[in-house]
């Protein structure tokens, strides 16, 4: 085939220009450490690692959600479990009254400590987390509980709604971290008993004290039944909160075999396309030197 | 004549046609880089003798022309693709730009501010009544509803840019085809008297090359050496000595004076590439984003409007409203959504109007936030999504079941898809035309080598030639001797 001249020297400049562009891209591709820098370079790894970044977004979200999550259910554990103890407390000191002939010294002292149990009750039932009452529902500014007389009978009056505080930890997964105060202490008729018995040994009212040993009995039940719940929930959360740190470690590894290059290889290529530019301005070089006119003299 | 000055003759002849020889020979090596320039040969043929003679002896050499080595298909196939690589390099070089606009590799893209205007309103529900939270929210918000401005805006500005463009391209076309019909009317003139007029031809294709690069054009040669030329649509745009203007009017492009838009005809060269992204690629993709902000709009206030702010207020918006019927966006057309969505002013600037309350204003609920968050992941949502075709005259709608998500990493991956086959194309072409090229080079192109045997083969006949002359001068002397 005939060669024109100009075209050999194009052919040069061509293909050289050719191994200096692939040069350029193997050297982006190590200097960022990225397999591409923008949409063309590899457009179905582009939206698969969009679609891992979201994922992973929603996946730290529910891990911080449930940080919170643990904080109100472990409040919550503290603040019934400490219930539960007054009640127990409350119990023991009904059984110790039932047994009727007791000094009115005795009665006074244990009266008085009954009153106190019912104010630590309502003082746990207004447990707060950064300044928000945990058992109120919706209602996180307002004290739930606080002491009232209802037909002489001291007691705790509920100024919470029946709501639950849910959060989120999954696509359609909520949790009821904070339990409303109604459902939590009220519906187990601990503030009544303790009122009722306070009332009862004042009055020395043997039947009534022994009545209110066996209520309290079963207030203290529903508390661990309570506290149970509680539990279950938090091993739930624990559970989740492994799975999504599994999770989140197997995305992010496949979003780093997608967006990141592989070293190794990378700089292997770009020592050969390093030789194949070096050896092709070598071959220019020699090329060009060839003329006929060199041997016409 | 015969004889000893019939020799004479001959050698003079020789002398002289040999000199001609030098000087095509010596063009070439002029115009070695010349582009366009078509390799020359001169034909040289014996000169017959016209008086009857037994010997039919010839009379000497003489030029029987100078032709091109000219291949007029390789240079046709060369046109062509010149028109699709202009094409191609000038769509590549504005969706290079575009894709910038879709660009989500660096992780700062709307998809990101998405992520982030979710994972704001997770925080509200955890803490529904801080208002740090709330105020951050709306911080995110701000954010994401500027990138969506941004990105209309942008893509509005590649829109009228192309006008800008095409006024360019179309002043450049008008000179070129003014130029082919004054080379007309030359070639035609010079070619009267049956001789090539090999250099003027040569400034024509190069015209033509150039035209190709700025519109697709079909050609013909006519018998008077002229050439007719049209779009690939076929609207002429020269004949014979007479070109016919382009004229830019607004968005349309009319054929001479009064004459019909063809700017949906148009293909091939810069000029069809951006007609493509005016009227086809960049409104495809701004119907397709305004689709998503007016989703965005729609869905996130249906569920505000019916939350409690923690004063207990309801029926607030969370992004401006749609405005009404026919104006644009509004509840049933989005177009225009991208450009439109900003905050509410019910909510701007108040944080503790922003509607996380489900069933009351109290501090603690939640409920709202929640369900406002279930968009973000509603698989079950329907957007529409617009093909825009034949540049923008058929318009395509499908509703696709995507979240907001997906439909938008969609759109994005679309992008890139779309630019990596124009660029793929781009290269390949590239590569094609080189080979054209080069098979080209090998017919018409110079090869200096190849000239200067040339020139040693007409030198050593040149001093043959001479010898004759100075044998026949002895011989002369000899008999004037004698």
């Amino acid at each position: 085939m005939r060669v024109a001249t100009k075209s050999l020297y194009q052919g040069i400049q061509q293909r050289i220009l050719n191994l200096s562009s692939a040069l350029k891209k193997v050297n982006e591709k190590v200097a960022s450490g990225k397999n591409f820098s923008r949409p063309s370079d590899a457009p179905v790894s582009m939206v698969s690692a969009l679609g891992l970044r979201t994922t992973l977004s929603h996946i730290e979200q529910y891990q911080r959600n449930m940080e919170i999550g643990k904080l109100w259910l472990n409040l919550s554990e503290t603040a019934i479990n400490q219930t539960s103890g007054l009640a127990d407390r409350a119990q023991k000191i009904a059984l110790q009254m039932s047994n009727g002939t007791q000094m009115e010294e005795t009665r006074a002292i244990l009266a008085a400590e009954v009153g106190h149990l019912l104010d630590q009750a309502i003082s746990l039932g207004n447990t707060q987390l950064a300044g928000k009452y945990i058992f109120a529902g919706y209602r996180t500014r307002t004290a739930p509980f606080s002491r009232t007389t209802v037909g002489g009978i001291e007691t705790a009056e509920y100024r919470g709604d029946a709501n639950d505080f849910e959060i989120r930890i999954g696509k359609d997964e909520k949790v009821s971290v904070g339990k409303n105060g109604q459902a939590v202490f009220v519906d187990t008729g601990l503030f009544d008993a303790l009122g009722t018995l306070k009332a009862a040994i004042e009055n020395n009212d043997v039947n009534l004290i022994r009545q209110q040993a066996g209520i309290l009995q079963q207030v203290e039940d529903s508390l661990n039944i309570r506290l149970a719940d509680v539990g279950i929930r938090q091993n739930r959360l624990m559970g989740k909160q492994e799975v999504l740190a599994t999770l989140n470690k197997n995305i992010q590894d496949r979003l780093a075999d997608t967006e990141n290059i592989d070293y190794a290889r990378a700089i292997l290529e770009l020592k050969e396309r390093q030789t194949a530019y070096e050896v092709a301005l070598a071959a220019s070089a020699k090329i060009s030197e060839l003329s006929l006119q060199d041997y016409l003299r | 004549m015969q004889g000893i000055s019939a020799v004479l003759n001959i050698a003079k002849s020789a002398l002289r046609v040999q000199q001609v020889a030098m000087e095509v020979a010596s063009n070439n090596i002029a115009n070695v880089n010349t582009p366009g320039y078509t390799r020359q040969t001169a034909l040289l043929e014996n000169q017959a003798s016209f008086l009857p003679s037994a010997t039919k002896l010839g009379m000497g050499v003489q030029i029987a022309s100078v032709v091109q080595a000219f291949d007029q298909s390789i240079t046709r196939t060369i046109h062509q693709n010149t028109s699709v690589l202009a094409e191609n390099e000038a769509k590549a070089s504005v969706l290079s730009y575009l894709e910038n606009i879709f660009n989500e590799t660096s992780g700062q893209g709307l998809s990101q501010a998405l992520n982030e205007f979710w994972s704001a309103w997770q925080e509200l529900a955890s803490n529904p009544e801080g208002i740090p939270e709330r105020t951050a929210l709306l911080g995110k918000g701000d954010i994401l509803w500027k990138h969506f401005n941004s990105m209309s805006d942008q893509l509005h500005q590649v829109i009228r840019s192309m006008n800008t463009y095409l006024g360019g391209a179309i002043a450049e076309l008008n000179q070129t085809t003014e130029r082919i019909a004054f080379l007309n009317e030359k070639i035609t003139a010079a070619e009267s008297n049956g001789t090539l007029a090999n250099d003027l031809r040569d400034q024509r294709n190069v015209l033509l090359e150039k035209l190709s690069g700025l519109v697709g054009t079909m050609y013909y040669e006519n018998e008077n050496g002229s050439l007719t030329v049209m779009t690939s649509d076929g609207t002429p745009l020269v004949e014979g000595n007479q070109s016919r203007k382009l004229i830019q009017d607004g968005n349309r492009i009319i054929s001479g004076q009064g004459g019909a838009d063809i700017s949906q005809r148009l293909a091939g060269g810069k000029i069809g590439a951006w007609l493509d992204i005016r009227d086809e690629i960049a409104p495809q993709y701004l119907a397709n984003l305004d689709e998503l902000a007016g989703t965005l709009i729609q869905q996130v206030n249906a569920q505000h409007l019916g939350g409690y702010a923690l004063s207990g207020e309801t029926g607030l918006y969370f992004f401006e409203d749609f405005v009404t019927l026919p104006a644009l966006p509004n509840s049933g057309n989005f177009t225009g959504a991208a450009g439109f969505i900003r905050l509410s002013s019910d909510i701007r600037g108040k944080p503790a109007n922003i509607a996380a309350g489900g069933i009351s204003g109290a501090p603690g609920d939640n409920e709202n936030a929640l369900r406002i968050l279930n968009i973000q992941t509603d698989d079950t949502s329907q957007i529409r999504k617009w093909t825009y075709e034949n540049r923008g005259a058929n318009r395509v709608s499908n509703l696709q079941n995507a979240n907001m998500d997906d439909y938008y990493r969609t759109l994005a991956g679309d992008m890139g898809i779309l630019t990596a086959g124009v660029n793929q194309s781009r290269d390949f072409t590239q590569t094609m035309l080189f080979h054209l090229e080069e098979a080209r080079s090998s017919i018409s192109g110079v090869n200096l080598d190849e000239e200067m045997t040339e020139l040693l083969k007409i030198q050593r006949a040149y001093e043959a030639a001479a010898k004759i002359i100075a044998i026949v001068d002895e011989l002369l002397q000899s008999l004037l001797r004698v």
